[in-house]
């Protein structure tokens, strides 16, 4: 049962959309997505379809590091997920 | 201008001694709550001691025996305006005061009445001889309600043309000020309009400002305010009475379905615009039950105006049960429609726009609806480029 927050609730802010998604991503020996797991069901990549990096917000505090991959697993599912390469954890993010 | 004041004195009371006439020579109080406090809105003339204001605690220890009456005040609204329906057939000019008051303008209807005793005569017997009207005749509105409020019930009075001099023995009490400004007046020394009338108009206005010059030229019979009569509005009634009473949102709501498709049936509303809709019902051992329901924007649209009432009515605490119901139309517009946009994006916004205010009200708050908007669509980073805000159509 979900636990009331005793915050009163408000829509008058702005919610981001399309956050990164932790995943669980088995890594091959050179360090590329090998297969992950999504909603519980693991997927093989069958394919690598392109490769780009992005260093982004380095005044900040939390700067942005990633290498994203476009993938395509072997039921044929383009997915877009990326390494950061701040704390080396892996997402899924829509494009 | 000639202007007759009618005034129905205790007309709660007299009201309530029509729907029950074994009451009548008892001690009756009728109350009326103002939040927890209950107070006396009018009595019987049985009832010793008790006068209007004062509390039932109060009330009842003058007058024990007397019999209580919850106020029932759409019912003496629809009395009064009944009445007024009366005269309405006499003088198209009629402008509402408060509960019992009423001014009328007579000029000119001398000639069709074949002289003013019998227009006065018309006029009083226009209302029912229980509730015993009494006429003020004048030029002004206020010496006619001085006039009438000086007359015995089923009389009239004509203020005489020396209006001052009839004026000057009455109370400044009678004058439309606020309780502070009177007992300022009494302060003063000032008890009665003579009094007032017999100061400077300087001296006065030095003391009360603008009103204290209204006062005066009161005190001296000089009321230039002119009448306003009450617009006549076509009003649709539909009724229907219940098998056996009912308590059930779910019969009532059915009951008022079948009422307002009737009522949109009729070929006085049929294509014309609907602003308000007022449900009415005699509850057992309870006082009437009135809710008035006001659109936001007029409608054509029968399922529309009955949606409306649904979504409101869930929240509506159902005082007991309802014997019958009455549904009356009010607000009827002219125009038959309603100009919509050529542009069918600009239609969807007003549609979305108004599907937001029924769930605002359905909600009490702001619909969780949110919309995508852009705020850096050149980010590199995704979920830097949109993000989702309250929507506002």
């Amino acid at each position: 049962m979900v636990q009331n927050s005793r915050k009163t609730s408000s829509f008058n802010y702005l919610r981001a959309i399309n956050t990164p998604i932790p995943i669980v991503v088995k890594e091959s020996p050179k360090k590329l997505p090998k297969s992950l797991v999504i909603n519980g069901y693991i997927k093989h990549i069958a394919l690598i379809s392109d490769i780009w990096e992005i260093n982004d917000e380095w005044w900040r505090s939390k700067p942005i590091s990633r290498l994203y991959y476009q993938a395509i697993t072997q039921e044929g599912r383009q997915i877009t997920i990326f390494n950061d390469l701040i704390d080396h954890q892996w997402y899924q993010q829509n494009i | 201008m000639k202007i007759a004041c009618l005034l129905i004195t205790h007309l709660a009371m007299k009201s309530e001694f029509t729907r029950f006439p074994e009451l009548q020579n008892r001690p009756v109080i009728i109350t009326q709550s103002h939040g927890s406090r209950q107070t006396v809105l009018d009595r019987s003339q049985e009832a010793n001691g008790v006068t209007e204001g004062m509390s039932v605690q109060e009330a009842l220890s003058c007058c024990k025996s007397a019999t209580l009456l919850e106020a029932d005040h759409p019912y003496y609204e629809e009395t009064f305006n009944s009445m007024l329906d009366s005269v309405g057939q006499r003088s198209p000019e009629i402008e509402r005061g408060p509960l019992g008051c009423a001014y009328i303008g007579i000029d000119g209807l001398e000639m069709m009445y074949g002289g003013e005793a019998r227009l006065i005569t018309s006029l009083i017997h226009a209302i029912p001889n229980n509730f015993t009207p009494r006429l003020g005749l004048a030029s002004g509105k206020f010496p006619a309600y001085i006039a009438a409020i000086s007359t015995k019930g089923g009389q009239a009075t004509k203020v005489p043309n020396d209006i001052a001099a009839f004026l000057k023995r009455f109370s400044i009490d009678l004058l439309p000020l606020s309780w502070n400004d009177k007992v300022r007046l009494h302060n003063f020394s000032i008890h009665t309009l003579g009094d007032l009338s017999n100061l400077s108009l300087g001296a006065v206005q030095a003391q009360f400002g603008s009103l204290g010059k209204i006062a005066w030229e009161l005190s001296r019979g000089i009321d230039t305010s002119p009448l306003i009569p009450k617009p006549k509005e076509e009003s649709i009634k539909e009724a229907l009475t219940f098998p056996s009473p009912v308590i059930t949102q779910e019969a009532i709501l059915a009951a008022v379905e079948i009422l307002i498709t009737r009522a949109f049936l009729r070929p006085e509303v049929r294509g014309k615009n609907i602003r308000g809709i007022t449900l009415k019902s005699n509850v057992i051992r309870h006082p009437t039950w009135q809710k008035q329901f006001t659109f936001k924007d007029p409608t054509p649209d029968v399922k529309k105006a009955y949606k409306i009432i649904k979504t409101t009515f869930e929240n509506i605490k159902i005082p007991g049960p309802f014997e019958d119901i009455t549904l009356s139309i009010s607000g009827l517009s002219g125009d038959s429609g309603i100009q919509t946009s050529l542009f069918t994006d600009i239609r969807k916004r007003a549609q979305l726009r108004e599907m937001m205010n029924l769930l605002e009200s359905q909600l009490g708050h702001k619909p969780p609806i949110y919309q995508v908007k852009d705020i850096e669509p050149w980010s590199r980073t995704p979920e830097r480029r949109q993000v989702l805000t309250t929507f506002e159509p």
